[in-house]
């Protein structure tokens, strides 16, 4: 299990992140969600102990990472993490293959995990950026991980890069081990998490289910009418024009509407509750 | 320990680098030896027979360059996050990192050594003067050349942990000792004899002020000193 508590990281005058405490449930993708500079990648630069928190904790099944007995169990894949160009992908498994004392064959298994055997004997600097995408998850998976930490792993992949992480992470947590992956594509977490931690500004805004969080937020009804008008009238400030002939309400539901259409004798063409997508709660929870 | 250091000496001989560094070293002791050889009379190679024996502490900048690239060069292509995530404890990094230092720089030694025996040995044969390598003064300059070999290395190390960048260390040394150490050498008069680059030249060769036990001692203490402010600022720094 991976908890923050108390988390707090300044650089200078800015606050990276503000007093952050959360728990990462094991067996669960966790999807660390946030804009762009909220504080996401230095989160997870603390629980790999390649950032040192201003004050608080990260832990990873109690202990700071630079304690833990086998490092090799947590994965990472982080963004800036380079490869030297002149280096096959094979010897940079080989490399830290050798520092976490893990037997060579491992190299040639994640390799075809990766799907990377073909490309194994030749310089990374001709890498695509999917495949040095690749190359960091088969390094992560090294010493057969429990825990994977992914930074914006879909970032800068093409839609089959991104299928083949989303297949990946699937997968991966199906033997119970956990994920924590942040990402600022929301779509992408939607698809694969189990839980959701959204921060801003540093701080946490909601931790939460997928499921949950949705339907926190507030859904709206479609109703679509020939008579549109008359019902908006009806409706008041609660419904606003979508387009010709479909209004969007909110605070009221299906039903409600629907009978309220009823008594007053107006035609429906179409009444539809949509559920919120995390998308909507997400900038509902990050608005300023 | 020992899987740091064999992950540390594969990381560098995987690198397109260090292998050119070695050719490069090698290349120029005999381009040296050639230059020694021709360039100097039967009779003043048999007064000063190490001069064709020489040629290693010539390149020595090349090795400090290759123990540049074992801490500084990590920092450069970004793989020193991968390097922490495996290892996290940093001063056991730096420690292996300094070993693999000395280990290649020792093995740079040799292969310099080597090819500087054989081919200076065939040049002053060719030339026709009676010197071997294996006359007292020579023998001894080419024991300095192993030690100072690694020595260089491993202070190369130490000046890419401090700097963590791999061009502000090789420009900066380079400055160091080829303008700014004979310059101030020569105002401290001679304590500048224990200022690092004359320090490791001691061991090669022991000069007026320092003998080579001297040398090896003073070189030692600036490797560790400049050692110390690098393994403070690596641990204490951020990797982001």
């Amino acid at each position: 299990m991976l908890v923050a508590e108390g988390l707090t990281k300044r650089y200078g005058k800015v606050l990276a992140v503000d007093d952050l405490s959360f728990q990462v449930r094991s067996g669960t993708i966790t999807g660390f969600l946030g804009p762009n500079g909220a504080g996401k990648t230095t989160t997870l630069r603390i629980f790999l102990g390649l950032v040192h928190p201003t004050s608080g904790t990260a832990t990873i099944d109690g202990k700071p990472y630079d304690r833990l007995e086998r490092p090799a169990r947590v994965g990472a894949v982080l963004e800036a993490t380079g490869f030297y160009p002149g280096r096959s992908g094979r010897d940079h498994l080989r490399a830290f293959a050798t520092a976490a004392e893990i037997p060579i064959q491992r190299v040639d298994q994640v390799l075809a995990v990766v799907g990377l055997e073909d490309a194994a004997n030749r310089r990374v600097g001709g890498y695509s950026l999917g495949m040095r995408q690749r190359l960091g998850i088969a390094t992560a998976l090294l010493g057969d991980p429990e825990i994977l930490i992914l930074d914006e792993p879909a970032n800068g992949l093409d839609p089959d890069g991104i299928r083949w992480i989303r297949e990946f992470m699937r997968g991966f947590v199906g033997d119970g081990r956990t994920i924590l992956v942040s990402s600022h594509v929301l779509a992408e977490i939607a698809q694969v998490a189990d839980d959701v931690l959204i921060i801003d500004k540093g701080r946490l805004v909601a931790q939460a289910p997928v499921a949950e969080l949705t339907a926190r937020t507030s859904g709206a009804v479609r109703v679509r009418s020939p008579q549109a008008k008359r019902l908006h009238e009806l409706l008041g400030p609660a419904a606003a024009v979508e387009s010709e002939g479909a209004l969007l309400v909110q605070g009221r539901s299906a039903a409600e509407v629907g009978e309220l259409a009823a008594a007053n004798g107006i035609v429906l063409h179409e009444l539809v509750e949509e559920a919120a997508t995390l998308e909507e709660a997400f900038l509902e929870l990050t608005a300023e | 320990m020992t899987a740091l250091v064999k992950s540390e000496v594969l990381k560098l001989w995987t690198t397109r680098l260090v292998p050119g560094l070695l050719l490069t070293f090698l290349g120029l002791i005999v381009l040296y030896v050639f230059v020694a050889v021709s360039q100097t009379s039967v009779t003043d190679i048999e007064l000063s027979p190490e001069g064709p024996f020489a040629a290693a502490a010539a390149g020595v900048i090349l090795v400090l360059m290759l123990g540049v690239t074992v801490t500084a060069g990590e920092y450069r292509h970004g793989t020193i996050t991968a390097t922490f995530l495996v290892a996290p404890r940093r001063e056991r990094v730096l420690l292996a990192k300094l070993v693999a230092a000395l280990l290649l720089g020792f093995a740079f030694a040799v292969a310099g050594v080597v090819v500087n025996v054989g081919v200076g040995w065939l040049a002053v044969e060719l030339k026709g003067a009676d010197v071997s390598p294996f006359d007292g003064a020579v023998t001894e300059m080419l024991g300095g050349t192993l030690l100072g070999c690694a020595l260089w290395s491993a202070l190369g190390a130490a000046i890419g942990a401090a700097t963590r960048n791999q061009v502000t260390a090789i420009v900066g040394a380079v400055v160091w000792f080829l303008i700014a150490e004979p310059l101030f050498g020569s105002l401290l008069d001679h304590w500048g004899s224990y200022l690092p680059g004359a320090a490791l030249g001691a061991i090669f060769e022991s000069h007026g002020d320092l003998s080579r036990t001297g040398g090896i001692l003073a070189s030692l203490g600036w490797i560790a000193l400049i050692g110390a402010i690098g393994a403070v600022l690596v641990i204490r720094d951020d990797v982001n």
